[in-house]
């Protein structure tokens, strides 16, 4: 069991007056990052809104090592990662609310308002200049992938488990199934071994693991968890415990082949299958939202739908890194800036016809920002859908491609088009600017 | 060993029990309720589509229609009093073809025989059906429009039946389950053999080798009643399990229906019996079930039945948004080889009153069926004398408005850990969940179907550990003690060093 980190309190400096320039909701490490640069840019009032006790979101339950290559040039733990940006949180002149949860958005009137709950103060509303939105996200359940069986205790999503051994201190049970093979899943494989658990097996119902490589070898190779690809769970067994649970084999379809079932004995059954980016909020002021990434659709300044508020982290779609969080935090508080000195016009707000669309193509999952206004360079953001070798990115009508060798689901895309790029095509479509890009991964052709 | 006594017991805490219960309550008696699951309404009460129907179905001479629609008002009566979550919908009994427009006009006819207001038969030609029902397939040409139908909460039911039991002091023995039951003659009482169901006992106010004595036994265990009936010497019935299956969706699946829609049934195969798309009272849909014989411990969900039920309800209900699923889940229909309610003194000994085979309406019936035993425990001998203490009203603890924070300063002001959200899908405060286990929650499940706390779309992902804090701190037992739903259902099974 880790003890929680130094944390911040709750700092606030006017209490009587709730109006800010900036308001960023979610402490975790894209609203952290994006309430200190906000800060360092010198925008005053600044405040972020955490409804947890503690700030950090999710980094201080992954105790495991692997945070801050990008940001810190070196493998830290999430909780060490957490630290160093609490710390520049409690240095600088930021206010924050802990235990403070934002239930709605208010973007009617002239200013933009916030109602937040807290036990400290009831029920208040906020108003703000700018909001920047990092509410991370939430983990697909049993009832969305609908196992069919009973329905005992004991059939629980990797990341609450995660937090019930690192955070709380107890295990699930002793004897683990693990379904899906998303980070949480390869990550909790090992913690709960480590932790003198029998993990029977990774399964996972697509021919390749959507977890990252360097997961796959460190957590399930090196402890010799078994990880079957292809497979899934098809029915659970136990009244008020769960007892076990039928694995089938599944077909080019992902249909589970009657024939090729077996029984597993197991009292806990851990669900990776899936991370959802959390927008109830973002609902609530109908922020458009891309089906695709299941986050707000955004611009290359991380501007959502509505004027002047933002998003970035796990709720403008599901990273793989926080190093990546952390700078979308530092790219959304810069716009933030921009807005508020002015700078960024409501003209380029995504509903905007001037702007270019972005269509994800063949073989890709999603791709953000979903318009761009071919003005600056914009650094892509791709997953792909499939695992592929010396295989390249095509951006149609603009006639650029881009070689990618190892093609991966869960390893993010990162390909930077400048200005110029866009340039060209904004040159021969003067008319039709609105037109979309269309992004694809393709396989290179052999001999070509 | 230790023994109970009371004037009466009650073997089950369904719906059924918890309005027995509560009947009896308005007389001065000492009235026990045993119940094997550690919470009130957990069989086949928790597990239906809450449609209070309004009365014009079921085969003539039978229990199940004679009292249906005098149980619909009685409900309704009732649910106001107690504050039941309640919609007045109305209902619909959708039909595919011309030979099925004869059915729904003897349900009519036959409705309006028994009493039954605001029937009628709506074509959907003229667009008169969809116009009701926006997303009404054109598969169905006419549907029978039943305005006295409404749509409640069953498990708040039973819950709201409890805590007003319970305030007029009536004993509820919970996570304890009847092993054997005998008739002592020389002591003119029965004798009732508990045994706990849960490490906990203690909370439950129960104790391995517990005995009640009770001078009248009411038999309410649902799709067990048989059993129970047996331990007397009453061979006279069996009930048999059968299963319906049913998908929730979200909140977000909105305004897909507006009311019960409910499917005609095949008469040849049943297979469709029962088949519906409802709202229900927290905004959510549900879609079932299926009618699939089993055994009486059988509550799983198969891919094959579900598919059967979106297949023919599609057919029904235009663009069911399946993807929006929160959960899948089985109920246990309790059905008498009899076919209807089997309600009264048992033949072997009168003072053994069944109230079994409580199959569909028996949500309905619930309070009708609750004034007929309190009148067979009459004839039985059982002296009863008014209760002038009786308090009628129950009130639910206030939720906080979802819709219009503003209106909860007020709340705010009075309990501070109204500002606490613990659920962030249904948004529940603390004060709602502590609220929750003073009034007899001792699981998750048990805040869970008194708040909602874990029953919107993140299904708990957010709000389990918390919760499960609360009911630890308090319970005052350790947290690895807490379970989902009673039993061995624990969430965490080991401390750590
Ligand atoms: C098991 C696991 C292993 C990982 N391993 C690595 C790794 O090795 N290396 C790496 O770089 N990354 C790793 N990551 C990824 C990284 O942790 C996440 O990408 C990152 O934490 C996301 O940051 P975020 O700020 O978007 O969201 P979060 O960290 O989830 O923070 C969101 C915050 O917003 C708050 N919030 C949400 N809604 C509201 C509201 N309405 N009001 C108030 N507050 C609200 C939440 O309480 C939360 O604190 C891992 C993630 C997981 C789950
Ligand atoms: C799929 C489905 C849909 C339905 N839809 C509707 C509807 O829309 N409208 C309607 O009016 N009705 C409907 N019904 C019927 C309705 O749900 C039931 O009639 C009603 O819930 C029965 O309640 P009960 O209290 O008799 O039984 P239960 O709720 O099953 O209660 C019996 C209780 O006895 C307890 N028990 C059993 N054995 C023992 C023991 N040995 N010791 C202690 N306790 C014991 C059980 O644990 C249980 O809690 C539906 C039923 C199903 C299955």
């Amino acid at each position: 069991m880790v003890k929680l980190i130094k944390q911040a309190e709750n700092k606030i400096k006017h209490s009587s007056d709730s109006e800010y320039d900036l308001v960023v909701i979610g402490g975790g490490p894209g609203g952290m990052a994006a309430a200190v640069k906000a800060a360092e840019l010198g925008v005053e009032r600044v405040l972020l809104i955490e409804r947890d006790s503690f700030l950090g979101g999710i980094l201080p339950q992954c105790i495991h090592s692997g945070f801050g290559i990008k940001i810190f040039n070196s493998e830290l733990t999430g909780p060490e990662y957490c630290q160093l940006f609490v710390e520049k949180v409690r240095n600088i002149s930021i206010e924050v609310m802990l235990d403070t949860m934002a239930l709605t958005l208010d973007l009617k009137g002239d200013k933009k308002s916030i109602i937040v709950s807290s036990r400290n103060f009831g029920i208040k509303r906020i108003t703000a200049k700018a909001i920047i939105l990092s509410l991370g996200c939430r983990e697909r359940t049993r009832g969305q992938i609908l196992i069919p069986g009973s329905r005992p205790a004991g059939v629980l999503t990797a990341g609450l488990v995660q937090k019930m051994v690192n955070i709380e201190g107890f295990l699930p049970g002793k004897n683990i199934v693990i379904l899906g093979s998303g980070d949480i899943g390869l990550i909790m494989a090992r913690r709960l071994v480590l932790e003198g658990c029998k993990v029977k097996g990774v399964f996972e119902l697509m021919p390749f693991s959507t977890g990252l490589l360097r997961n796959i070898s460190q957590c399930l190779e090196d402890f010799e968890i078994p990880l079957y690809l292809s497979h899934t769970v098809t029915k659970i067994y136990g009244d008020k415990r769960i007892k076990s649970v039928d694995i089938a084999m599944v077909d080019k379809n992902l249909n589970p082949i009657q024939t090729k079932t077996k029984n597993i004995k197991c009292d806990t059954l851990l669900l990776s299958v899936g991370l959802i980016p959390e927008n109830e909020l973002s609902k609530t002021a109908e922020i458009e939202i891309d089906l695709k990434t299941g986050g707000p659709a955004v611009d290359q300044y991380l501007h959502t739908s509505r004027n002047g508020v933002f998003a970035c982290g796990n709720s403008l779609f599901v990273n793989d890194l926080a190093d990546n969080v952390t700078e979308d935090g530092y790219l959304a508080a810069q716009s933030a800036v921009s807005f508020l000195n002015g700078r960024l016009r409501s003209e380029k707000l995504i509903r905007s016809k001037k702007l270019i669309n972005i269509e994800a193509g063949e073989n890709i999952a999603y791709i953000v920002p979903q318009k761009v206004s071919g003005k600056s360079d914009v650094n892509f953001r791709i997953r792909a859908s499939i695992p592929l070798r010396n295989a390249f990115i095509e951006f149609s009508n603009i006639g650029l491609k881009k070689k990618v060798r190892f093609v991966n689901p869960g390893e993010l895309i990162f390909a930077k088009i400048t200005k110029g790029d866009f340039g060209k095509f904004l040159e021969c479509n003067t008319k039709t600017a609105s037109d979309s890009i269309k992004v694809s991964i393709k396989k290179e052709v052999q001999g070509q | 060993m230790n023994t109970i006594k009371a004037d009466v017991a009650v073997i089950g805490a369904g719906i059924t029990g918890c309005a027995i219960a509560r009947q009896l309550s308005k007389y001065r008696l000492s009235t026990l309720v045993i119940e094997k699951e550690a919470d009130v309404g957990w069989g086949t009460t928790k597990v239906n589509t809450g449609l209070i129907h309004s009365g014009y179905a079921g085969e003539k001479g039978s229990l199940k229609l004679s009292l249906c629609h005098n149980g619909n008002m009685l409900f309704r009566k009732n649910a106001y009093e107690l504050d039941i979550p309640i919609k007045n919908t109305g209902s619909l009994l959708n039909v595919f073809n011309q030979s099925q427009i004869k059915i729904l006009e003897e349900n009519l006819k036959q409705g309006k025989a028994h009493g039954l207001l605001g029937l009628e038969i709506i074509s959907n030609k003229d667009g008169a059906l969809k116009k009701l029902e926006p997303n009404i397939s054109k598969n169905v040409i006419a549907g029978l429009y039943a305005g006295q139908a409404c749509i409640i909460s069953p498990y708040e039911a039973a819950i709201a039946l409890y805590e007003n039991a319970k305030k007029n002091s009536v004993r509820f023995m919970l996570a304890s389950k009847v092993t054997s039951l005998k008739y002592e003659k020389s002591q003119k009482c029965f004798f009732i053999n508990i045994q706990p169901t849960s490490s906990e006992h203690s909370i439950y106010g129960c104790e391995p080798g517990l005995v009640i004595a009770a001078d009248y036994v009411v038999n309410a265990a649902g799709i067990y009643a048989d059993e129970i009936a047996k331990m007397v010497g009453d061979l006279s019935f069996e009930i048999k399990a059968v299963k319906g299956q049913y998908y929730l969706l979200d909140s977000e699946a909105g305004e897909l229906v507006k009311r019960p829609n409910m499917r005609i049934s095949d008469p040849k195969t049943k297979k469709s019996k029962g088949m519906v798309v409802a709202p229900t009272t927290g905004n959510n849909i549900i879609i079932g079930s299926t009618y699939e014989d089993t055994d009486k411990n059988d509550f799983s969900t198969t891919k094959k039945a579900l598919d059967e039920v979106k297949v023919k309800l599609g057919q029904m209900i235009e663009n069911i948004p399946f993807n929006k699923t929160i959960t899948i889940f089985a109920g246990l229909r309790a059905i008498s080889n009899t076919g209807d309610f089997i309600i009264g003194q048992c033949q072997a000994n009168k003072k053994f009153i069944n109230a079994a085979g409580i199959q569909s309406p028996g949500l309905t019936c619930a309070f009708i069926i609750s004034e007929i035993i309190s009148d067979q425990l009459k004839e039985a001998g059982l002296k009863l004398e008014k209760n002038t203490k009786f308090i009628p009203e129950r009130k639910r603890f206030p939720k906080l408005d979802k819709v219009n924070f503003k209106n909860n300063h007020e709340l705010f002001a009075r309990n501070s850990s109204y500002g606490e959200i613990i659920c962030r899908c249904e948004k529940v405060s603390e004060a709602e969940i502590v609220n929750a286990i003073e009034n007899g929650a001792t699981t998750l499940d048990g805040v869970k179907f008194r708040t909602r706390a874990g029953m919107g779309r993140c299904q708990g992902g957010y709000c389990t550990l918390r919760v499960m804090k609360l009911l630890s701190k308090k319970l005052g037992i350790p947290i690895e003690k807490i379970t989902k739903s009673g039993g061995d259902s624990y969430q965490a099974k080991i401390e750590m060093d």
